[in-house]
């Protein structure tokens, strides 16, 4: 009898530490990357404005957009916002000061991603998405070089399209040039 | 050492059988499953096997799926039957099950069409063949064991000889769609909570007429859609017209004979199953005679047709050349040239110069001689001041111009002799050059080079109605194998563009070397020449489409006919390149005040992505002499940042 209640206990004990374990695993893979302390789908306008403070540019063409100013004199980090204020695309600005090579990112991010071509598709310029670690970035392989990281929260790939990428797809459209 | 293939115990000869039914399957009556069916036959055993089990698996799912087969029905043979088979065996029919698993969840009402030629009450069964032993199949697929698992028997595979190669390629493109389609949106479909629909994917018709462009249908990459329209155009016309007589009938008779080989093959199976041997043998013989007959028939049609449509073809063909011929003088390419190409076009100082001998000659010594005409569009120049550059690549020491003389063109032939350049110079300051009468200077140089190029640049600045301006004549000569980039000209060039172009690429190499240096650091630029191929003047495909040319050109409008807009156009096409593989000089643009200059308005397209304004922006700075009415002034003055962004960051011409 006694010895079938330490068997319990020792059993009981694994079941409890199997379940940290899971719930451990669980959060950490559901946690969504955040850039400058901004997540996406969590942080919201009054966050952005406490965190970054006012914008150097506000857009309203597609939603409204919060423009701050980075090492490039030309391009801005980009936060969307939706209707309900909060941030659902981060475009961070990567410039050649920045240092963020292309094989960089695939080595964190690994080699699983969904390739996406757009506009830039011929000049070997792509996007690269990881639809569950909510991040893509726009790089070229034979140069190394990367111009943009997004952030935005998880999703599958035909909404991701829709909402965040209308000008990439699967296609390589060749254009004349 | 051993060699596998000469060893017959290393081979596996083992067969497996799959009876699907004992029934003869009901016909397919709809017309797209009809076609689908076919296409899958068609492309059964067309797949390469060599190193892919996977490869294996997926065509013979496809097989066994276009004839109906139950998945479920599949899995439960194969487990029933697992005394009899090796757990490896087992292993590859199950992945064969669960692939014609996931082809009836996402195409479920081609499977119901294709599940209807079988009697629902059927048995799939799974046995293993022995040695010699016969297969006894009614409606099934005789499977062969290999090295890696199970791949459809060779007895099985139609004979590719049936169908045309175009017709086999998009049967087996469309088959393999078909799968990966499958293995792609089976998850979604697991997930979708809408109403499912299932893809439209068409299969090729055998009876249709296929394409005969480069361009395969079907393919992922597709083309703008003005050249689309265009290549269709021709297409349409020519490309069917030439075609589709013969296609008619090679596909007809085809179709006979593959009917005639299915009434074999079904004439064969009565023949082993043992009974009613006349009868079979009597319905065999009035098939093939049926199909013979309308072979015949069908023949006959095809070639009348085909005698109608050749002659239609013609005339239509003839027509098209005739529009092409009269509105290739209006072809508009980028920037909406408006000038006279063939000479040196908009420029208010204009300068032409020749060589001669021109173009590439032999190594060693050679005497060159120069003529340079300069010209006014508008005014007179005065206050005129010249001066020559003379380049050697990769190195080497220009000689001095000799016999120096000049004079305007109304003193002709006797022009006046100058001991030195520098008095030519001191002359010309004096001299007051109109529009009607050039200005003349000729000279000579003695070279003495090998495997190197010479570059002359001629440029006149004087004043023309109180305005400041300068022009340049150039040419290049080539000595033996000279450094001329990295280009290599594949495939067929007519010798006038060519020539033109490797002008160009001399020119360029010559008087931008440092850029000519970042472009070929990625290794060798293959430049072809077709004019189907291009909308415009040239097109950076970047190996892609089927071919592995990097830049098209095509002979329009000035391209590869003026060298000047020529030396644009390639130090464009290049710059492609250069973004492509060059590593900082796209980001580096993206990353400077010039990017706001854009969009640059000699770019055909209102809007286009910024790669084109890169680009364009190296094609101007290499020659903005176009006569595109957007920079009058030329490009230095209507894009300053851009000119500088060029200058210092991508070319490295001069600046800190």
């Amino acid at each position: 009898m006694k010895k079938n209640l330490k068997t319990l206990y020792v059993a009981i004990a694994i079941l409890i530490f199997i379940v940290f374990i899971i719930v451990f695993i669980s959060l950490k893979n559901n946690k969504l990357l955040s850039y400058n302390g901004i997540t996406p789908s969590k942080s919201s306008k009054n966050d952005l404005l406490q965190t970054l403070g006012q914008p150097d540019q506000i857009s309203t063409e597609s939603g409204t957009t919060y423009e701050y100013k980075t090492n490039s004199p030309v391009r801005n980090d980009k936060y969307f916002l939706n209707d309900k204020d909060k941030v659902n695309l981060i475009k961070e600005i990567i410039t050649s000061k920045d240092n963020i090579k292309f094989s960089d990112l695939i080595k964190k991010y690994g080699n699983s991603y969904t390739l996406l071509y757009g506009p830039d598709a011929q000049t070997g310029f792509n996007l690269y998405v990881y639809l569950e670690a909510g991040v893509a970035f726009i790089g070229n392989k034979n140069t190394e070089d990367v111009i943009e990281i997004w952030y935005f929260p998880k999703t599958d790939v035909q909404n991701f399209i829709k909402s965040y990428a209308p000008d990439y797809s699967f296609s390589y459209v060749f254009r004349q040039n | 050492m051993e060699d596998n293939k000469s060893n017959p115990s290393k081979q596996t000869q083992g067969r497996i059988v799959i009876r699907i039914s004992d029934s003869i399957p009901q016909p397919i009556s709809d017309r797209k499953t009809k076609d689908a069916a076919a296409a899958i036959d068609a492309a059964t055993g067309q797949t390469p096997l060599s190193r892919s089990n996977q490869k294996a698996i997926e065509e013979t799912a496809r097989k066994l799926w276009r004839m109906g087969t139950d998945p479920g029905k599949l899995k439960q043979s194969i487990n029933s039957s697992s005394a009899t088979l090796t757990e490896k065996d087992k292993g590859s029919l199950l992945q064969i099950s669960e692939e014609i698993e996931k082809l009836n969840k996402v195409f479920p009402q081609t499977t119901q069409k294709f599940q209807s030629q079988v009697d629902p009450r059927s048995q799939v069964e799974v046995q293993e063949l022995a040695g010699g032993e016969p297969p006894h199949i009614v409606h099934g697929l005789q499977l062969q064991k290999t090295q890696r698992g199970v791949q459809v028997a060779p007895s099985e595979t139609k004979n590719p000889q049936l169908y045309n190669s175009q017709y086999l390629n998009q049967a087996r493109r469309y088959s393999e769609s078909l799968t990966n389609h499958a293995q792609r949106h089976y998850q979604e479909y697991l997930v979708t909570t809408v109403t499912y629909q299932e893809p439209d994917i068409v299969p090729p018709n055998i009876g249709s007429t296929p394409r005969t462009s480069g361009f395969e249908s079907g393919s992922s990459f597709t083309q703008g859609s003005a050249f689309q329209t265009l290549r269709d155009s021709f297409q349409k016309v020519a490309g069917s017209a030439s075609t589709y007589g013969s296609q008619i009938a090679s596909n007809a008779v085809g179709a006979a004979k593959i009917s005639s080989q299915n009434a074999i093959k079904q004439g064969l199976n009565k023949l082993a199953s043992g009974f009613q041997l006349f009868l079979a043998r009597a319905r065999l013989y009035a098939k093939i005679a049926k199909w013979l007959i309308l072979a015949f028939f069908a023949w006959l049609t095809t070639v009348i047709i085909t005698t109608i449509i050749w002659g239609m073809g013609f005339i239509a063909l003839t027509i098209v050349i005739l529009i092409i011929i009269n509105s290739g003088a209006y072809v508009v390419p980028p920037g909406g040239f408006t000038g006279d190409f063939a000479s040196n076009p908009s420029s208010v100082i204009r300068v032409t110069k020749t060589a001669n001998p021109s173009g590439r000659l032999p190594n060693g010594q050679q005497m060159i001689s120069y003529e340079v005409n300069i010209t006014s569009s508008s005014d007179t120049i005065t206050n005129i001041s010249v001066n020559d550059n003379c380049v050697i690549l990769p190195n080497g020491t220009c000689p001095p111009m000799e016999s120096i003389r000049a004079g305007l063109t109304s003193s002709l032939p006797s022009l006046t002799p100058y001991s030195s350049f520098t008095a030519l110079q001191s002359f010309i300051s004096s001299v007051s050059i109109g529009g009607s009468d050039p200005f003349v200077i000729t000279y000579t140089r003695a070279y003495n080079l090998s495997d190197a190029t010479a570059s002359d640049f001629f440029n006149v600045t004087g004043t023309v109605a109180g305005q400041g301006e300068t022009g340049t004549g150039r040419t290049s000569s080539c000595f033996g194998n000279c450094p001329s980039g990295c280009f290599e000209f594949v495939g067929t060039w007519p010798s006038s563009p060519r020539f033109v172009l490797e002008q160009a690429i001399l020119n360029v190499a010559g008087q931008h070397p440092t850029y000519m240096g970042k472009v070929c650091s990625a290794g060798t630029i293959r430049l072809g020449y077709d004019e189907s191929k291009v909308l415009y003047c040239g097109w950076f495909a970047n190996g892609q489409g089927g071919s592995d040319v990097d830049i098209w050109f095509a002979a329009r409008g000035g391209c590869l006919i003026n060298l000047g807009v020529t030396e644009y156009l390639l130090a464009h096409e290049i710059a492609h390149y250069l973004a492509t593989y060059y590593p900082g000089a796209y980001q580096s643009y993206l990353d400077d005040t010039a990017f706001n200059e854009r969009p640059i308005c000699t770019y055909v397209e209102p809007n286009h992505p910024a790669s084109e304004d890169f680009a364009e922006i190296m094609g101007l700075y290499v020659n903005d002499n176009l006569g595109s009415t957007c920079i009058p002034n030329g490009f230095a003055a209507r894009y300053p940042i851009s000119f500088e962004f060029a200058r210092c960051r991508i070319f490295e011409e001069g600046c800190n």
